[in-house]
């Protein structure tokens, strides 16, 4: 029983395809805006209609078909030990860990603050021991470090404290690039992080159908070295994109595909990823909701329109507009994740640990994401029918009014069949009144000490601690 | 001694009842005293006990290892005792059973599977128990502690039945009583009389040897 998703589709082949039409309308008569000479000037070259004035490229369907042939179906992003790797493809499912947001809710008076470089090693160390999150990214803006060199310090700490794959920063050229000579030091040179890509990257174009300078150009170097990109647009129902579901599928497709030709362009065969991070607005504030249960039929919507190009897709669920860790905080993030994740959305990012529309990250939140992660990877796997599942025999040799609680089948297979929980409390009231009568968050905050205090990353190669070090001495004196 | 030990640890932790058997028969060829076997016996129920406590094992495994453990010693060990003339040291004696109007016996039988490999000696009446016989089983086996397990709410009501017809019969101070099942609580227990209630297995255990101090 692997876990895969796929199971859940809104849409027929039929109503994809409209999507397709509409959106072929919409690149073709209206175009992108690339905020970017370099961008515009390669799209043109290519066969799109370009207003550089104007700085919008109009692109042609074949544009797109070529692009599509190009990008491959699926990639592979590796940890710096290379078994811990997300195989985009398929019907996987893989999980990350928040990222890069400006608050994090203090552990001990569980008020929100600003991050620092401690957080940022603590939450690593913290992601690395919780087994159903895959990838990490460096959780908090730190406002202790000059803010040029946060993407440097925030890698560094990242390959310092777990094995897992992370995320590169793409805000802009210089920053890409120190982030791609920091991999290519763990990878052992820059042909082996071509091979064996180490940093996942977002572009989020700004909606309405605009790409940004700043990301358009961090992509750019990001595509040179073939690391696998996300264009994943923030398109908001209601505000930034048609009240309509369908209409922002469209509006979001138009924006992920121009971003993926411009990438098959740059470099032929550069993995790419389609994404969202669309959701709708509230509608009384204008403010993002991220934790609406809109969010997860988004989700499962661009997992289809991604199968249906044959790329490897990314969602953003199990997301909150929750302060704290609460009810609010499970409904939402447990609906849109199990959504997401029942699509067959291959990468959901933004996840583990947010709350506030991924404005603020909770370390009590982490340990109940991993949980909750945990469930609906139990839920991917289904139900195995087989001869031993259907255990025909075991019914015979237990009887009317027996158990099967002493039964070898059970011990053989209750690990495989049950989702076993860490933090989730079943125990009887009494018990649970005599050990504290302590709630989720309560528990989950202990689970946090705990893991702190016990758990030690594996470390990194000195020779290599050093080199990053090096590079970092050098980036400091840059500016 | 250590070399037993160690050999019926291994057996018992593989959870495979025939493992256990074998250990135990190997171990008399040995010519090992049936009263040592027991004890490296028990000693490894403690470790699962253990482990259980610390979550690195579950429930069916301490059940498993309690009837291993149970089927060894009622098949193979206690009857060399009795021809010894010794006894297995005991903590004290439970009868326990199900009460009448119920067929749910899973839980009763964890706990009877748990009290027998903390140290008690059990005696199972079974599921459907009437009335009379928890008295008569009280009379005859003359146990420290009556155990009922009741699952539905229609059925709870014959625990205070059984308790009602223990005092009439002048028993009901010779017996600890204890009660559990799902619509059990403590409020319950309290209101018709029992000594001890439990919310599940292991708190059994706990509940029956506390009882065994206040007695002793």
């Amino acid at each position: 029983m692997n876990p895969k998703g796929g199971q859940l589709k809104f849409l027929t082949n039929d109503e994809l395809y409209e999507i397709h039409a509409a959106t072929m309308e919409v690149l073709e008569q209206i175009g992108v805006r690339f905020l970017s000479e370099k961008a515009l000037r390669i799209l043109e070259n290519a066969g799109a209609h370009v207003d550089f004035k104007r700085k919008i490229a109009r692109i042609p369907e074949y544009l797109v078909k070529e692009a599509l042939k190009k990008a491959p179906s699926r990639c592979i992003v590796y940890g710096r030990d290379f078994k811990y790797k997300m195989k985009l493809e398929d019907g996987r499912v893989y999980f990350a860990m928040l990222g890069w947001v400006p608050y994090v809710l203090d552990l001990e008076s569980g008020r929100r603050r600003e991050g620092t470089l401690s957080d940022i090693e603590l939450f690593f160390r913290l992601g690395d021991a919780l087994e159903n999150i895959h990838c990490l990214d460096w959780a908090v803006w730190p406002n202790d470090i000059p803010n040029s060199v946060v993407h440097a310090y925030g890698l560094y700490m990242g390959f310092k404290n777990t094995m897992k794959p992370l995320d590169g920063y793409i805000y802009g050229e210089t920053a890409a690039k120190d982030n791609i000579k920091m991999a290519a030091v763990v990878a052992g040179g820059e042909e082996e992080l071509m091979k064996k890509p180490l940093l996942i990257t977002i572009e989020n174009p700004v909606s309405p159908l605009q790409h940004s300078k700043e990301l358009i150009e961090g992509l750019m170097v990001y595509a040179k070295y073939k690391q696998p990109i996300v264009i994943a647009p923030e398109d908001q129902s209601g505000t930034t994109a048609p009240v309509t579901l369908a209409g922002l599928m469209v509006q979001q497709n138009a924006e992920i595909l121009s971003g993926i030709v411009l990438v098959e362009l740059i470099n032929p065969g550069a993995p790419v990823l389609y994404g969202t991070v669309s959701t709708i607005a509230d509608m009384k504030s204008g403010g993002i909701a991220l934790g609406a249960v809109e969010a997860g039929i988004i989700n499962a919507v661009t997992a289809q329109l991604a199968q249906y190009y044959g790329i490897p897709s990314r969602g953003t669920a199990g997301t909150t507009d929750s302060k704290i860790p609460d009810i609010q905080a499970g409904i939402e993030k447990a609906m849109t994740l199990m959504m997401a994740a029942l699509s067959g959305i291959n990468f959901v990012y933004s996840f583990a640990g947010a709350l506030e529309s991924t404005m603020t990250i909770s370390y009590e939140q982490l340990v109940i994401d991993n949980e909750l992660a945990g469930m609906v990877i139990r839920a991917l796997k289904g139900m195995r029918i087989d001869d031993e599942a259907l255990a025909v025999d075991v019914i015979k040799s237990v009887g009317p009014g027996g158990h099967y609680l002493t039964q070898k089948h059970t011990l053989e297979n209750f690990r495989k069949e049950h989702y076993i929980p860490t933090i989730i409390n079943r125990e009887k009231r009494e018990l649970w009144e005599k050990a504290g009568s302590k709630d989720m968050r309560e528990i989950a905050r202990e689970k946090v000490k705990k893991i702190l205090k016990e758990h030690e990353p594996e470390p990194l190669d000195p020779d290599i601690e050093k080199e990053l070090k090096d590079i970092l001495k050098e980036i400091e004196r840059r500016i | 001694m250590l070399e037993l030990s160690g050999k019926i640890r291994d057996a018992m932790l593989t959870f495979e009842q025939e493992k256990v058997m074998e250990a135990v028969e190997s171990s008399l060829k040995e010519g090992y005293d049936p009263l040592e076997i027991i004890r490296a016996i028990s000693s490894a129920l403690k470790e699962i006990g253990d482990k259980f406590s610390k979550g690195e094992l579950f429930l069916m495994h301490l059940v498993i290892a309690g009837e291993a453990a149970k089927n060894a010693i009622s098949e193979y060990l206690e009857p060399l005792l009795k021809k010894e003339k010794t006894d297995r040291k005991t903590i004290g004696r439970v009868v326990l059973g199900t009460v009448e109007g119920d067929i749910h016996d899973i839980g009763k039988n964890i706990v009877a599977s748990m009290l027998f490999s903390a140290g008690f000696d059990v005696i199972d009446l079974g599921k459907d128990v009437p009335v009379e016989e928890f008295v008569r089983a009280v009379k005859k086996y003359n146990p420290d502690i009556l155990g009922m397990s009741a699952l539905l709410t229609t059925t709870r009501p014959m625990q205070k039945e059984v308790i009602e017809a223990l005092k009439e019969n002048n028993l009901r101070e010779k017996v600890k009583v204890i009660v559990g099942g799902a619509p059990v609580t403590a409020e319950w227990a309290k209101e018709i009389g029992a000594d001890g209630y439990a919310e599940d297995a292991i708190e059994a255990v706990k509940v029956a040897k506390k009882l065994m101090e206040e007695k002793n």
